[in-house]
């Protein structure tokens, strides 16, 4: 059945509506008073995002595309695409945001700017919905980055803490930058597209329909690995997989309602979710090294980092990234059980981590501390939360018969698959897997003993927490429960179709308990075995990771980041003074430098050859020169000013009897003049300068002798190339000047009676104007020292 | 013709205005010497720009000079040209123009010689909106004087203020030199060709036989090149640009790196795509001398120059310019993609574009830079913590503008610098578009820095906003609302600006 348009476009478009009017409402309740304005514009938020939920519900099941035209030259569109991973993701973004929103307007009671706040989270959740259903590239890369810009504001919400400050800017920088290479990638695909379809498009739903013909077209292009290349950079900078995962846990500085919906359920799911969308597009060989390599490490590397953690924010964020490397080591595995695993983990691992975030905003919320060695045996003060946690830590550690089993099984029986097909190296596929499990439960165990055990001394619980903050959390930890006993209500509601469109082939999730041993669930069983083993020591393991971690500190991506943003900043420091010193003479040196050179290249480009010269000089000519070249070396090393311009002087008129020897008496005569005069002026103009300017650097002296070589060899060659060779003869121009000169204008020089007959309008022009410019000359000096008025 | 009853001469009728309005202002200068009705002035100033703006978009709308009328219009035997292209230009002068009076209305409110101001301001306008249709080499030049030196006079505005007056210096003796090396190029040129028409200087150089010294041709164009460098602010002939900003009262500051430089631009094309370019010429020229190699490493340097430089400023309006610099380097590509084989219509329209969104956004950045200046907040970095406390929507505003300077989906920024990104890779010019890509990313990192200060840090001290001035909150308004409409509406101005390319290549 076809979606309708209209649907999907208003479930986008509501979120944002709201974000624009949410300010404003902010201060008419804050006008009104009473409780309505400390909480009433989360609720408001509420309602739309269950507005946008139940427009989304209402497309499930229902497959097509709609278009609305935007820039028709380039066929870019916004194109809608409807189908059940667009749905799936879209749920969750809503769903999950009904929750988020009640529970964020109680716990964000009382702060400052919640018009901000609630407005760009809304903004934010729209922004989802956008990538969600977009099957325009443009259009996705627009929501793509929106979201960013959001989640920068997000976290930048706490601006009295230096440390939110610069993990706003870090969040950002890494996930805008990985956006660019998304724009990249989003180039060469059109590219592709114009090669396979015959024209310029960003369609991805046409290209998603034939994957054959726009990797045929990509690969003759040689566009193939680069833009897949690109584009799981993108997606590992929004996703956090290493090595750009250092930005996710940064980002936990924001409230914490932020932090549940877009460093767990949202946001970071982006990259994974176009994974798995461009997935039947690159799905190969390459894909897989790649992509389930890249997952797998993250998986891994994740959950070690989540065991060493000592907040437990900082443990979730860590476990996210880890789990984030399961989906996409899940869309990177060939098979139909690699689609099935991350598509099934995207469901199941929003519903629990969004529920544990919660969870953790309520236990600093009671009790006041973060510090997982200050808390403990919380089942006591907080029976209900640590029932939730129960059920979601259990899920999130893939323990049979929890939601998080079924599909870590899954991901198992991929990776199992995928190295008894290709064997080798392939084998540490499944290995990493159990590995990266092992400690999963470990940490999993870790936070569930939050509310085990015994109380440390010196911990009080503040008060019972609100319903209203608990009854986000117990409605997403149900649906984690409804997910484990009948998991196949999800997967045939939307989760199957999800994996089918990420799929090559046929899909069917078979979600239940194992009945028989399977390498699967030999692996799973390791897995917890191994944990819970692991669990029982688990300080020395800390301890293990925790040497390990600080052995490796200097290649540690948050290190690299600093070093790499500290060195642009000096390179750029530096550059400042070296090319922009605040120096007329420096610019001038840089603008004659650059003519200089940009004449040299038009040369050679042209490949002119430099006449030969004649050796008939006269010796009179010879000398002459000489004697300017030594006045113009001595003007360098003149001691004054006085005698460094009476020796440049020297120069100048060796220049004009050089004009003599070479029969133009009248440039002789202007160039004498000319020399006078400038002679005269610096002489005045000397009076009034210091005698004296410092020492001179050998080192700027050699630059400016290397400078002025370069720029006065750049002047010879010129004029040997510009200068007309003597055999050729002269233009039609010339030969009319020189024949008609004594004819008509009675004068041998040909010059002069160019100026005064044949062209004396012209000149009678020019010395018009500068009659007239003396004239004002005149008249501004006589208005010296009084306005025009008085 | 093409324009209904009215002569062919009606169609420079937008830069008559421009002209008219300086003389206007003049007169009532004359009539009533050091006049301070600022009301009075500035009404004058934005009656005439948008007089030209009405004027142009009637043109644009009607179709005058464009192919689905009678195609282009030329007067004054081929000097000028009115065609899709001068109309985009002019109508980016314009809009540009707008806002600078606007915003001077509050900022210039009350210091001395106000009617010069705006008469001069208009009269560089007039300049600018002659050098979108100049179509020989010496109406450009004539142009880009008339457009200059009522800048070097703006810049030095604030005759006490010590910075303005050492930027118009600066600015003037850079100038200088570079109008120099301009006119040394014209006519190197002219004396290869024996033209200097576009169309002219093409015929002859489409006729290999027929160029006089290949060598002189060649210098000639590199000179060009160099001139149109100055006036773009392009590397490296950028170094009046960041100090001449900075000097210079904001709203002139806006002026010159929006509307001068796209004046610039649109010379610059015209030059090499009709005169050294184009069917016929493209052969002969690049024979002679390969100007789309040259232009490939003046975007590359003056890219990564303008960003990197930025990147460590301390002031937030020498960023903004050395910025402006960096943006310089973005539409060089359109210059730079122009290899054989490439979407020419695709590459020239993708930089006409990139310049008009830049038009508002980046006028809107400096009239915020001059809404701080008229409260006084300092100008550095630090000196902005807190502004949105203050003044939300100011700030929501100058955020809008910033991130659409990174490229970012807030404003039209995106889409023209995705479209610089795909003429750079439809060229086949890979290190553009990884130069573009890169100094995108570092860009972003200055340009946050910015909203930072505004949004996530805590105010230093006491800081008091006492009045909010209607002229430039009215200017960063409309500059912000063009500048969010031109990401839906951008497919408006990316079809004017091909059908305006197509029309050239």
């Amino acid at each position: 059945m076809a979606p309708q348009g209209g649907v999907v476009v208003a479930a986008i478009a509501l979120p944002f509506l709201g974000a624009a009017l949410v300010p404003l409402l902010y201060r008419l309740f804050g006008r009104v008073g009473g409780r309505l304005d400390e909480e009433g514009v989360g609720y408001v938020g509420a309602g739309v995002a269950l507005t946008s939920f139940a427009l989304v519900v209402s497309q499930v099941g229902e497959a097509g595309v709609v278009s609305f035209s935007w820039i028709p030259s380039l066929d870019v569109a916004l194109r809608l695409q409807v189908d059940g991973l667009a749905v799936l993701f879209a749920l969750l973004a809503s769903g999950i945001g009904v929750c988020i929103f009640t529970y964020a307007a109680r716990y964000m009671h009382g702060k400052d700017n919640l018009g901000r706040f609630f407005g760009t989270l809304l903004a934010f959740m729209g922004s989802i919905l956008g990538v969600a259903f977009a099957a325009d590239l443009v259009v996705l890369f627009v929501f793509w980055e929106l979201t960013s810009v959001c989640s920068f504001v997000l976290i930048g919400y706490y601006t009295d803490d230096d440390e939110s400050r610069y993990s706003a800017r870090m969040a950002m920088l890494v996930t805008v930058g990985g956006g660019l290479c998304l724009l990249v990638a989003v180039a060469m695909l059109a590219i592709g597209a114009e090669a396979a379809f015959g024209a310029r498009t960003f369609d991805l739903a046409a290209m998603l329909a034939e994957p054959e013909a726009m990797r045929a077209a990509l690969e003759t292009k040689g566009l193939f690995l680069p833009a897949m290349g690109l584009l799981v950079v993108a997606a590992a900078a929004k996703s956090a997989q290493v090595p750009l995962h250092f930005w996710l846990p940064r980002a936990m500085v924001a409230p914490t309602p932020v932090s549940a919906f877009l460093h767990s359920a949202t946001m970071v799911k982006v990259g994974v979710y176009v994974l798995g969308r461009t997935r039947p597009l690159f799905v190969g060989e390459e894909w897989t090294l790649l992509v389930a390599t890249l997952g797998l490490v993250t998986m891994a590397v994740g959950a070690l980092l989540a065991v060493l953690a000592t907040d437990i924010k900082e443990l979730l964020a860590y476990s996210t990234a880890s789990h984030l490397g399961l989906m996409v080591a899940g869309f990177g595995l060939g098979s139909h059980y690699g689609a099935e695993a991350g598509a099934f983990h995207l469901f199941n691992h929003a519903l629990f981590k969004a529920a544990l975030f919660l969870v953790a905003g309520i236990v600093a919320h009671e009790v006041g501390t973060r510090d997982i060695d200050e808390l403990g045996g919380l089942w006591r003060d907080l029976p209900v939360t640590a029932l939730i946690t129960g059920v979601t830590a259990l899920s999130m550690a893939g323990i049979p018969p929890f939601g998080g089993f079924y599909s870590k099984e899954i991901l198992f029986e991929a990776t199992w698959e995928a190295a008894a097909h290709d064997g080798g190296a392939t084998w540490l596929f499944p290995a990493l897997a159990v590995f990266a499990s092992i400690f999963t439960v470990v940490y999993s165990l870790r936070f569930l003993w939050l509310f085990v055990g015994d109380r440390p001394e010196g911990t009080t619980v503040a008060h019972r927490p609100s319903p209203l903050l608990v009854a986000p959390a117990a409605l997403l930890a149900v649906l984690v429960a409804v997910t484990s006993v009948v998991p196949d209500l999800a997967i045939d509601a939307v989760v199957n179709d999800a994996a089918a469109a990420t799929a090559v082939h046929d899909v069917e999730i078979h979600a239940a308990l194992p009945t028989h041993v399977t390498p699967p669930v030999a692996m799973s069983a390791v897995a917890v075995g191994g944990g819970v083993a692991a669990f029982r020591v688990v300080e020395d393991v800390r301890t293990a990771i925790g040497r390990v971690h600080a052995g490796l500190h200097a290649v540690h991506p948050e290190a690299v980041y600093d070093r790499l943003l500290s060195v642009t900043e000096t390179a750029s420091a530096s550059l400042g003074p070296l090319v922009h010193n605040g120096l007329v003479r420096t610019y001038v040196s840089w603008a004659l430098i650059a003519s200089s050179a940009l004449a040299l290249a038009g040369y050679a480009s042209a490949t002119v050859a430099i006449p030969s010269l004649s050796t008939e000089v006269p010796v009179t000519i010879v000398l002459v020169l000489g004697v300017a070249v030594l006045a113009a070396i001595a003007t360098t090393r003149a001691e004054a000013h006085v005698t460094g311009v009476l020796t440049l002087g020297i120069l100048g008129f060796m220049v004009a009897i050089f004009y003599i020897l070479a029969s133009g008496p009248d440039l002789a005569l202007t160039q004498l003049i000319v020399e006078t005069l400038v002679l005269l002026i610096f002489l005045l103009v000397i009076e009034q300068m210091p005698a004296f300017y410092g020492e001179l650097d050998r080192r700027i002296a050699a630059r400016d002798a290397v400078v002025s070589l370069f720029v006065g060899a750049t002047a010879t060659v010129t004029v040997l190339v510009a200068a007309p060779s003597a055999d050729r003869p002269l233009s039609d121009t010339a030969r009319y000047y020189v024949d008609s000169a004594v004819p008509e204008g009675g004068g041998a020089n040909v010059v002069n009676v160019i100026l005064t007959d044949f062209r004396a309008l012209d000149t009678l022009g020019e010395s018009i104007v500068i009659a007239v410019a003396a004239l004002s000359v005149l008249v501004l000096l006589a208005m010296r020292g009084r306005g025009e008025v008085r | 013709m093409a324009l209904g009853t009215l002569p062919n001469e009606a169609a420079i009728l937008p830069m008559a205005i421009f002209g008219i309005t300086a003389v206007a202002l003049f007169l009532y200068d004359t009539i009533e010497p050091d006049s301070t009705n600022s009301e009075m002035l500035a009404g004058i100033s934005v009656l005439g720009s948008l007089s030209a703006l009405g004027v142009t978009g009637w043109y644009l709308v009607a179709g005058t000079g464009q192919p689905e009328t009678e195609g282009a219009i030329r007067i004054f035997d081929d000097a000028l040209v009115v065609d899709g292209m001068s109309l985009f230009f002019t109508a980016l002068i314009a809009s540009v123009v707008t806002l600078v009076v606007l915003a001077s209305y509050d900022y210039v409110k009350d210091q001395e010689k106000q009617a010069e101001y705006y008469s001069l301001l208009l009269l560089a306008a007039t300049g600018m909106a002659t050098m979108s249709a100049a179509n020989s080499l010496v109406t450009g030049f004539i142009a880009l004087e008339l457009s200059s030196l009522p800048s070097y006079a703006l810049v030095a505005y604030l005759k006490d203020n010590k910075g303005s007056v050492e930027a118009g210096l600066k600015y003037f003796l850079i100038g200088a030199l570079s109008s120099a090396v301009l006119a040394y190029g014209i006519s190197l040129v002219y004396a290869a060709t024996g033209s200097l028409q576009f169309e002219a200087v093409a015929a002859v150089l489409a006729d290999g036989e027929a160029i006089e010294a290949p060598g002189v041709l060649g210098l000639g164009v590199m000179m060009v090149i160099g001139g149109f460098a100055y006036k773009t602010a392009s590397v490296p002939f950028h170094f009046w640009a960041p100090e001449a900003y900075e000097g210079a009262p904001a709203p002139i500051a806006g002026f010159l790196s929006s509307a001068s430089k796209a004046a610039g631009f649109v010379l610059a094309f015209r030059v090499f795509t009709v005169a050294f370019g184009g069917p016929a010429g493209e052969a002969a020229i690049l024979e002679t001398v390969d100007w789309v190699v040259a232009f490939q490493i003046l975007a590359v340097a003056t890219m990564t120059v303008g960003n990197f430089a930025a990147l460590k400023q301390e002031k937030v309006k020498r960023m903004l310019a050395y910025s402006s610099v960096g943006h310089a380097g973005y539409v060089l590509i359109a210059l730079a993609a122009l290899t054989e084989g490439a979407d020419h219509q695709l590459v020239l329209g993708s930089g006409m574009a990139h310049l008009l969104v830049y038009g508002f956004m980046n006028t809107g950045a400096f009239m915020f830079i001059a809404l701080t200046e008229h409260w006084g907040v300092g100008r550095e970095f630090e000196d902005f913590n807190g502004l949105s406390q203050e003044a939300p929507f100011a700030a929501a505003a100058m955020s809008i503008f910033l991130f659409s300077l990174a490229g970012l989906p807030l404003g039209g920024g995106f889409f023209s610098k995705f479209y610089l990104l795909m003429a750079s890779i439809n060229g086949g010019v890979a290190l553009l578009a990884v130069a573009l890509v890169v100094n995108s990313a570092v860009s972003l990192y200055y340009y946050t820095r910015v909203v930072k200060a505004m949004w996530v840090e805590e105010p230093n001290g006491d800081l008091e906003i006492e009045s909010y001035p209607t002229g430039l909150y009215a200017a960063i308004a409309i500059a912000a609302v063009a500048t969010v409409l031109l990401l839906p509406g951008f497919g408006i101005v990316i079809d004017t600006a091909q059908m305006a390319a197509g029309m050239l290549v």
